[in-house]
């Protein structure tokens, strides 16, 4: 189970694409809150319990994520690791200082870097609020990052203003020593039929790149390629894949109440219809409410022949583009029918050529922690 | 922009899992050549999925040189082979029924199931009881046996955050005895592990227990004691039986079906170890 935290509302970044841009003055998360959702995790969950620390650009509180580390090791210890706690965070990496990464290196944060590829593709929508890029802010940051935390995520957002630049970027990633990029669109984004071409041919440029790369038995994670293998190869487990609208995953806004996932936080006070609880009170019904109108067959999508590889059950995504959690995105369907095809000719080549990445990648369940035996060899080493 | 349905759409030419799980060759064959080169990631791929690991152990009183050898399922090469010194008291092989391994955290991987340490207890003693064996559940062999374990301690110190490998000893507690035949059973549980396993902190996001490396430290331990005959049994900790699904189980079924083969895996635990008193002439058949 994941809990993510909002410590803090306010960001020192203006990102063109932001789904939560701060309210007049911010919000902050108090101790006391970061007390009391951390007390609702081990009363509420399993023993292995995720914290993620997320804004607003959550560096701004650096005080609150050492604060809950600490709270997180000492309730462990108490008692007798009866639970561990994991920590994740994701960052536009502008106040990744050394300080900061020696202690991500000795509390097991994993940070996650906000970044949207080459400088061009980055700066165009990543800016401060003087409209200044901030790729070269991070840039100096990544060799550090990477050398502490070599499964850092990259965490990409792909826009019509910066498709465009989606193959090189992947590349440029890839070459700069990511091995985990998670790209997603930015399905709110003014999307044309031009940039619906450019993304067809960037898809393909990147197949190019998977195809190589794989077949030199390079390791590295590509997001919405993995996932369309995934749910061809798995089938109907693609389930395990999703987030299941608050039951695989919580957020918790700064004043405690508890949201399905980090788009309905917003800025932390406009969107309580959404709310699905409270850290003092527990979950509501809402929570139920929302969780089945979320599974319920979408009438459109119910003889498409590729609904069952689609996004079309991602509720954040289907809420943020039409304001219905059950109501499918335009967009989503253009995109999805764009990207399966190429991702399936890629995956016939490679197992026509038995590629052994690919096979063990796609095929052998125990992948991910065979991949992490690897690499705790190699980094041990 | 419209959603715009698809009426037709051809089935990829790359197989679905259960497919492709018809030629287990297909996964054994294809392996990339940093993990062939890489004697544990080897070692687990063939234990997870290329086939259960066998493990022979001779078990003589001593002198007692201790071969261990891991075989590759189905060619029988052996791919690791380690010695361990022996004593003069008997310390049964670990049984192997079960993976002995789980994984949480990582959405890819079901999540484990366990037994708890009551019912293993009475599942053990129950086993054994059909063997003519009674174990006292109450009684400990007069010989105590402690087990050093490293934890890692996460502590601030003037000002800075570190982390601080500390040993801690603990009195291991077996779980049956039989005083006339002074032999004692231990079973590896959770709540052992938390106390047994060394500990280290989890960095990634998906973190494993290995029941069977704590398993064998507890060996070891016993071993040293010079004292006490003993049996460590370990949480099986099943998977889901890929190649018989077409699609994966969900978590509730899971949880009912896994500890039923875990159940059952540990009863086979048993049954070897009763036949191997048999075959050590610790007990008359």
């Amino acid at each position: 189970m994941h809990l993510t935290l909002h410590l803090t509302t306010s960001c020192n970044l203006n990102c063109s694409y932001c789904y939560s841009p701060p309210a007049a003055g911010g919000m902050e998360m108090t101790r006391e809150i970061i007390d009391q959702s951390l007390k609702f995790a081990i009363r509420e969950f399993d023993t292995n319990i995720g914290v993620i620390f997320f804004g607003g650009e959550p560096l701004l509180r650096k005080d609150l994520i050492e604060y809950a580390i600490v709270k997180c090791k000492s309730m462990e210890q108490e008692e007798h690791h009866r639970f561990n706690f994991h920590f994740k965070t994701t960052t536009n990496g502008v106040l990744l200082d050394k300080d900061f990464l020696e202690f991500s290196r000795v509390a097991g944060l994993n940070i996650g870097l906000s970044i949207d590829g080459t400088q061009q593709a980055h700066d165009v929508n990543r800016k401060f609020r003087n409209g200044e890029g901030s790729f070269q802010h991070l840039d100096k940051s990544i060799d550090r990052l990477l050398q502490l935390q070599p499964c850092t995520n990259a965490m990409m957002v792909v826009t019509p203003e910066n498709v465009q630049w989606y193959a090189a970027s992947v590349n440029y990633l890839v070459t700069r020593g990511f091995r985990y990029i998670i790209a997603s669109l930015n399905y709110d984004g003014k999307w044309e039929s031009r940039h619906l071409k450019e993304l067809e041919k960037q898809y393909k440029k990147i197949a190019v790149l998977y195809k190589k790369w794989t077949l030199a038995e390079k390791k590295f994670y590509f997001s919405p390629f993995e996932m369309k293998f995934a749910n061809h190869i798995r089938g109907n487990e693609d389930d395990c894949y999703s987030c299941q609208l608050s039951k695989r995953q919580i957020s918790i806004a700064p004043d405690g109440r508890i949201y399905p996932c980090v788009q309905f936080v917003k800025d932390g006070i406009s969107n309580t219809a959404y709310s699905i609880g409270n850290i003092f009170d527990g979950f509501d019904s809402n929570r139920e409410r929302l969780f089945s109108r979320s599974v319920e067959e979408k009438e459109v999508c119910s003889t498409c022949a590729l609904k069952k590889r689609c996004y079309n059950t991602c509720s954040c995504l289907n809420w943020q583009t039409t304001g219905y959690i059950n109501t499918v995105s335009p967009l989503l369907c253009e995109t999805e029918q764009v990207l399966i095809p190429i991702v399936d000719r890629l995956g016939e080549e490679l197992f026509k050529r038995r590629s052994p990445m690919f096979i063990q990648k796609q095929y052998n369940v125990a992948y991910p922690l065979l991949s992490m035996l690897e690499d705790e060899q190699n980094f041990v080493n | 922009m419209k959603v715009k349905p698809v009426s037709v759409y051809k089935v990829p030419e790359y197989p679905g899992l259960e497919e492709f799980l018809r030629d287990p060759g297909l996964l054994s064959k294809n392996v990339p050549a940093n993990w062939r080169n890489n004697g544990i990631v080897w070692a687990a791929l063939v234990s997870f999925t290329l086939g259960s690991p066998g493990i022979a152990c001779s078990q003589k009183k001593q002198p007692r040189i201790e071969l261990i050898r891991i075989h590759e399922h189905d060619t029988g090469l052996t791919i690791g082979e380690f010695e361990e010194a022996g004593d003069s008291s008997f310390i049964a092989p670990l049984f192997r029924h079960g993976n002995g391994i789980g994984a949480y955290g990582c959405v890819m991987i079901m999540p484990p199931v366990f037994i708890t340490e009551q019912e293993a207890k009475q599942i053990i003693i129950n086993e054994l009881k059909k063997e003519h064996l009674v174990f006292d559940t109450n009684a400990q062999p007069t010989h105590k046996v402690v087990v050093k374990t490293k934890k890692t301690i996460w502590e601030k110190v003037k000002g800075k955050y570190n982390t601080r490998d500390t040993v801690e000893s603990h009195e291991l507690k077996f779980d049956g005895y039989n005083k006339e035949l002074n032999f004692a059973f231990c079973f590896v549980s959770k709540e052992k592990y938390r106390v047994f396993a060394d500990y280290e902190p989890e960095t990634s996001s998906v973190s494993h227990e290995d029941y069977i490396k704590t398993g064998e430290k507890l060996r070891a331990a016993i071993s040293k004691t010079n004292a006490v005959n003993a049996v460590i049994f370990y949480e099986p900790v099943p998977y889901p039986d890929w190649k018989d699904r077409s699609v994966r189980p969900d978590r509730d079924q899971w949880k009912t079906e896994g500890k039923k083969v875990a159940i059952d895996s540990l009863k086979a635990q048993v049954a070897d170890f009763a036949r191997w008193l048999h075959a050590e002439q610790i007990t008359k058949q």
